[in-house]
């Protein structure tokens, strides 16, 4: 594998480079791009240096009583602000919100509030180790949340739920309290990976305005931050934690929408601007903090993670996840849930990918004459399954969120009245959400999406690999995605059914 | 405000009104396995000396254990002295708790459990 870059090193990539870059996406924005933070009331709210912590303030309550009720209130998953809001509200809120505009579940998250207020007091020590800074420990991270979440059925638990939110607070506090920069978000957070795969099909970016401007600056604040001049170690300022250097930054990956660079700049010139959703997988081009997408491994086994693990999350929901569990049991003669659970995870999560972009890249070497060996083939068009990959998260936490959208009324109204304090009234158990009628086109429609999304990618990367048959280098990996679209639609037409007892029956 | 929530939440621990003393609750679902659909599901009340206790309001909640799926209710009606009867309408397959919300006619309310594991898809 080609080693990621080093982190700060690597950062400052030529603004010749970024300027390259950018130009492919500003062919879709021949205008002036749209920059939210010109938008009367957001804009400038946004731009004060305090917004992240005004809009992490309330989350970090909430968090806080998440917790609370998690481990003392109601036991029951559905009457439990812990549960309710973490597996119906957070988690669709998070997809849509990168959907329609982008990653600002990062910005405003209320673990980083925790560790800001750490850092006052405790200065890390530590670089991350260089044979660390990649992401195969939050993939494994990511597979391991998903795992415990079907083996532990914890949306049906308060109390681990709760324990969740806990454990994910002391590792914040544990490794970025040891490590310098920001590397639990970089190089651990598995929640960070989701939003960050995800949000390259978000609308805006935070990027730079006028690349002429970057080409005059002396001080690169927006990277190193703004520090007094005497004695040159209190910091005003932060700079970019996650090594991402303005003028080269290319799209969202590892981007938190922190905003840093934005108060950081002293020309003003960077923004949250416009773009073509997605684009930014259609070319590889070097992109500052990460190199070239295609010399990338780690973030291309992320990218097929996020895909397949989409599938596997949305199967262990439906029916015939039970069927196969009990076949493999009697077969296999397996007492284990986590070995059963274990088998269909290496199936669906390693085995299947592994087969189909084998294939995939096989027939695109030896039909359409691409001349790269088949693991560098597999590698440059994974990226292109995360479109549909974040479709079905969408139609499967869309449809949750969406159809759970009004249970925070009642749980709320039980919290309060549970204390004594029914200010809210007696709670409305009928108050759900959108029927599913409204619902399931709207899942169709992010699948639909997401499936045209990455046929198109996958188009644009064929035609820059062979120009002479680039309908063959397309074909196998347009089959691949029109077969994960029919695994989808499948998934999605199934009876739900959720158990988190997976031997029951 | 921080400090003062954890003693608001104690309160939302304490735990719902168990059957007074004496008093037997016996749950059942027929027919076994259950399947998603209407099934009937029984109540049997007695007093400490073994009567029926008749004459009770029991209103039947079905939750899915996922959150933000839609409750299912029911009324239950008095079938003999002492026993009541409930068509609940499982919606889809999965775990279930069942929830019994008895009101007995000198007007004491009881709360009684049953969780239904593994109800099958049709």
């Amino acid at each position: 594998m080609t080693k990621p870059p080093d982190a700060l090193s690597s950062a400052v990539i030529s603004d010749e480079e970024g300027r390259e870059a950018h130009a492919e996406e500003e062919e879709f924005l021949e205008a002036q791009p749209f920059d939210l933070l010109t938008v009367p009331v957001i804009g400038p709210l946004l731009s004060w240096r305090h917004s992240r912590t005004l809009l992490q303030i309330p989350l970090f309550v909430v968090s806080f009583v998440m917790i609370l009720q998690g481990l003392l209130g109601p036991t029951l998953s559905p009457k439990n602000l812990a549960t309710v809001l973490t597996w119906v509200h957070f988690r669709g809120a998070l997809v849509l919100a990168i959907l329609c505009a982008g990653n600002f579940f990062c910005l405003a998250c209320p673990f980083m509030l925790a560790r800001n207020f750490m850092r006052k007091w405790i200065h890390p020590r530590f670089a991350w180790p260089r044979r660390l800074r990649n992401k195969w420990i939050p993939i494994g991270l990511f597979v391991g949340v998903l795992f415990s979440y079907e083996l532990f059925g914890l949306w049906a638990s308060p109390w681990l739920t709760a324990w969740v939110i806990v454990g994910y607070f002391a590792a914040v506090l544990i490794v970025d309290g040891l490590f310098t920069h920001a590397t639990f978000c970089k190089y651990i957070c598995p929640i960070g990976q989701f939003n960050f795969i995800a949000s390259t099909a978000s609308p805006l970016e935070v990027a730079v305005r006028d690349h002429e401007v970057c080409d005059g600056c002396k001080t690169k604040d927006c990277i190193r931050g703004r520090r007094e001049p005497s004695p040159d170690v209190v910091v005003l300022q932060r700079g970019c934690e996650l090594a991402l250097f303005q003028p080269a930054k290319v799209g969202n990956m590892d981007c938190t929408f922190c905003l840093d660079c934005v108060h950081a700049c002293p020309h003003d010139n960077v923004g949250i601007l416009g773009r073509l959703p997605a684009g930014e997988l259609m070319s590889d081009p070097p992109r500052s903090g990460i190199g070239r997408f295609s010399r990338r491994n780690d973030i291309a086994a992320l990218a097929i993670v996020f895909c397949f693990g989409a599938l596997m999350n949305a199967f262990g929901m439906v029916s015939p996840v039970y069927t196969v569990e009990s076949w493999l049991k009697r077969t296999l003669h397996f007492q284990s849930q986590a070995m059963v659970l274990g088998i269909l995870f290496t199936a669906i999560i390693v085995a299947e990918p592994a087969l189909l972009l084998g294939l995939a890249s096989w027939i695109t070497r030896a039909w359409a004459g691409v001349k790269t060996g088949w693991l560098a083939i597999a590698v440059r068009y994974a990226y292109a399954l995360s479109p549909l990959g974040f479709g079905m998260w969408l139609a499967h936490y869309g449809y949750h969120f969406f159809t759970g959208l009004y249970t925070i009324v009642p749980v709320t109204q039980n919290a309060f009245a549970e204390l004594g304090l029914p200010i809210f009234g007696e709670p409305h158990w009928t108050l759900v959400g959108l029927p599913k009628t409204v619902v399931e086109p709207l899942e169709f429609g992010f699948l639909i999406l997401g499936l045209a999304g990455s046929m198109l990618i996958a188009w644009r990367l064929a035609h820059d690999d062979s120009e002479e048959h680039p309908l063959r280098a397309f074909a196998p990996w347009g089959a691949l995605c029109v077969i994960l679209f029919l695994c989808c639609v499948w998934l999605l037409t199934q009876p739900m059914d959720m158990r988190a007892t997976m031997f029951a029956g | 405000m921080l400090v003062a929530m954890p003693a608001f939440f104690v309160g939302g621990c304490r735990k719902p009104a168990g059957a007074p003393d004496g008093i037997s609750i016996k749950t059942s679902i027929t027919p076994r396995p259950v399947r998603s659909g209407t099934e009937t599901i029984s109540i049997q009340l007695t007093s400490a000396s073994q009567q029926p206790i008749a004459g009770a309001h029991v209103q039947v909640e079905g939750d899915m254990d996922h959150p933000g799926m839609a409750p299912v209710f029911a009324d239950a009606v008095e079938s003999s002295p002492g026993n009541y009867k409930a068509p609940l309408n499982f919606t889809m397959g999965g775990d279930w708790v069942v929830l019994f919300h008895i009101t007995l006619s000198d007007g004491r309310k009881v709360e009684q459990q049953m969780d239904v594991k593994g109800v099958e898809s049709n």
